[in-house]
């Protein structure tokens, strides 16, 4: 989207019907999973990279929210260590883009943007398994930025 | 394509870090030229007793052949290097006086006085927390054929033939049958030393294996199969192929079916058939059941290796075979090489998969920027 039409993103969001069409044109391994006025769920199975595992993950996106992104299975863990997950709200909800930056907004397909953000997001986090570090960057909840 | 579209590319790009990690550094290499040409030039100089003989020392084995490996818990590299003394071997009735002449030579060197250390069939030069310099002396033995010498062995008393140029010359051609084009150049006196995207995968696969024997007899080294015979087969059972897991699980794939039931296997020197590289294996039964269940235990961990699914689950078994520190090293090198491409808008995601790659494809969608977000939880 343009950036001087940004402003007016919020009245003229994509449909969720938008969504979904590009959806399946882009990701087929992304079926629908519920689809109503304002609320559509799909389930993907993602591989980050060849020697990843595979995953099964839940979009729900509901009009004016913002898409929320669970892994199914297998299940995220802890490290061995201890150490919690980094990059997920509570209930383990993936955190793909920093709000502020306007990453997403509802004129951007899901399509587009958060779907290959997840098999991002799942690559780092085998990383983080492997080596104990977040090589991803970000920024974290009252953190400076990290990139 | 990036390495990450295909599981053998992505295990390569592994692979090679690890091979990178192991061998001699460009610097240190080409310290370790100085150094010996220093030597040279003192064994050679004015009022040297050899200067007659024009000595001319050059790299044998794994330094010649770019297989370098780092030891492990150690810092300095074992390099290996000829002195070829221009004389006829027949004029010396007791082949250690040659190893006494240089050592004496080298002792009247300040320098080298406090350096130097009396091997069996060499002396040793010893650069602390770089590498030891291991100087063979010889003499040409054209009877024997061509690159042919013989080097005094103070242990059985008497010259041995030996064949340094020969067996490089050897190996390099079997690692050449290498399908993907590689570059070298093969001018005296030392190879230069390569960048890891044109090193042949054979040559990775004899520093896997090497360093792979090096984690495993840590605690045995007497037991551990030699360099030359694990190299000797690597090349002898290489099929020419492009991939560096590939190569290698030919390679174990090869030994192990050519393992006979009765008597052991032979490891004959290629460029020497009457030379037993492997003639321990009679004095020693013991190392040659530990070789035997090497080969085959690696073979089972190189399958679990390409079994593996999950980037942590790849790590914990690099790391069982090559050693924690550097399983974690390569992870990271791997991911960290994806910055600069995601940066500049260069990733993508492959239709129907979710497989990273590059964006160029057609079949893939494009990563835009993004900014990973969340709170610290503890």
């Amino acid at each position: 989207m343009a950036k001087s039409k940004s402003k007016y993103f919020r009245t003229k969001p994509l449909t969720l019907l938008q969504q979904l069409l590009r959806m399946t044109a882009l990701h087929p391994n992304f079926k629908l999973k519920r689809l109503d006025q304002r609320r559509i769920v799909w389930e993907g199975v993602v591989t980050p990279s060849s020697l990843s595992d595979t995953y099964t993950v839940e979009v729900s996106y509901e009009l004016h929210g913002s898409p929320r992104i669970a892994v199914l299975s297998p299940k995220l863990k802890r490290r061995e260590d201890g150490k919690p997950i980094p990059h997920v709200f509570r209930e383990e909800k993936l955190c793909l883009h920093h709000p502020p930056r306007r990453e997403w907004h509802a004129n951007k397909f899901i399509a587009e943007t958060i779907i290959p953000w997840i098999s991002l997001w799942l690559f780092y986090y085998e990383a983080w398994h492997a080596t104990g570090e977040w090589l991803g960057g970000g920024v974290e909840h009252g953190g400076g930025a990290k990139i | 394509m990036l390495v990450t579209e295909t599981a053998t590319s992505q295990l390569d790009d592994l692979l090679n870090r690890i091979g990178v990690k192991l061998q001699i550094s460009p610097t240190a290499y080409g310290q370790a030229e100085d150094r010996y040409n220093a030597i040279g030039d003192w064994l050679r100089a004015k009022g040297s007793p050899l200067a007659q003989y024009d000595p001319e020392i050059y790299p044998q084995g794994s330094l010649r052949i770019g297989t370098t490996v780092k030891p492990k818990g150690r810092n300095e590299y074992d390099l290996d290097l000829v002195c070829e003394f221009q004389m006829d071997w027949h004029l010396f009735p007791n082949p250690v006086d040659l190893l006494d002449i240089v050592w004496d030579r080298l002792y009247d060197n300040k320098t080298y006085r406090p350096m130097i250390e009396r091997m069996n069939r060499c002396i040793r030069v010893n650069y602390a927390n770089q590498f030891h310099l291991d100087i063979l002396p010889a003499c040409p033995n054209p009877e024997a054929g061509l690159y042919c010498v013989v080097v005094p062995d103070c242990d059985a008393d008497d010259w041995k033939d030996s064949n340094p140029k020969g067996y490089a010359l050897w190996f390099e051609g079997e690692a050449r049958q290498a399908r993907a084009e590689f570059k070298r150049k093969n001018a005296e006196p030392l190879p230069e030393q390569q960048a890891f995207e044109e090193l042949e995968p054979l040559k990775r696969a004899v520093q896997l294996m090497k360093r792979h024997r090096d984690v495993v007899f840590e605690k045995t080294p007497n037991l551990a199969p030699i360099s030359i015979v694990l190299t000797t087969l690597a090349a002898q059972h290489y099929r020419g192929q492009a991939s560096v897991n590939e190569a290698l699980s030919g390679i174990l794939d090869g030994i192990i079916v050519n393992i006979p039931t009765y008597e052991r296997l032979y490891v004959l020197n290629p460029t020497n058939p009457r030379e037993d590289l492997s003639e321990r294996w009679d004095d020693y039964p013991e190392r040659y059941d530990a070789f035997v269940n090497f080969v085959r235990s690696f073979r089972d961990r190189w399958d679990e290796l390409n079994e593996q699914r999950g980037i942590q689950n790849v790590k914990v078994v690099l790391e069982k075979m090559f050693g924690e520190t550097i399983a974690k090293e390569v992870i990271t090198e791997h991911l960290k090489a994806l910055d600069t491409i995601r940066e500049g808008g260069g990733l993508g995601v492959r239709k129907g998969s979710g497989i990273i790659g590059s964006a160029t494809s057609a079949a893939s969608v494009p990563v835009q920027r993004n900014t990973f977000y969340g709170e610290e939880q503890e």
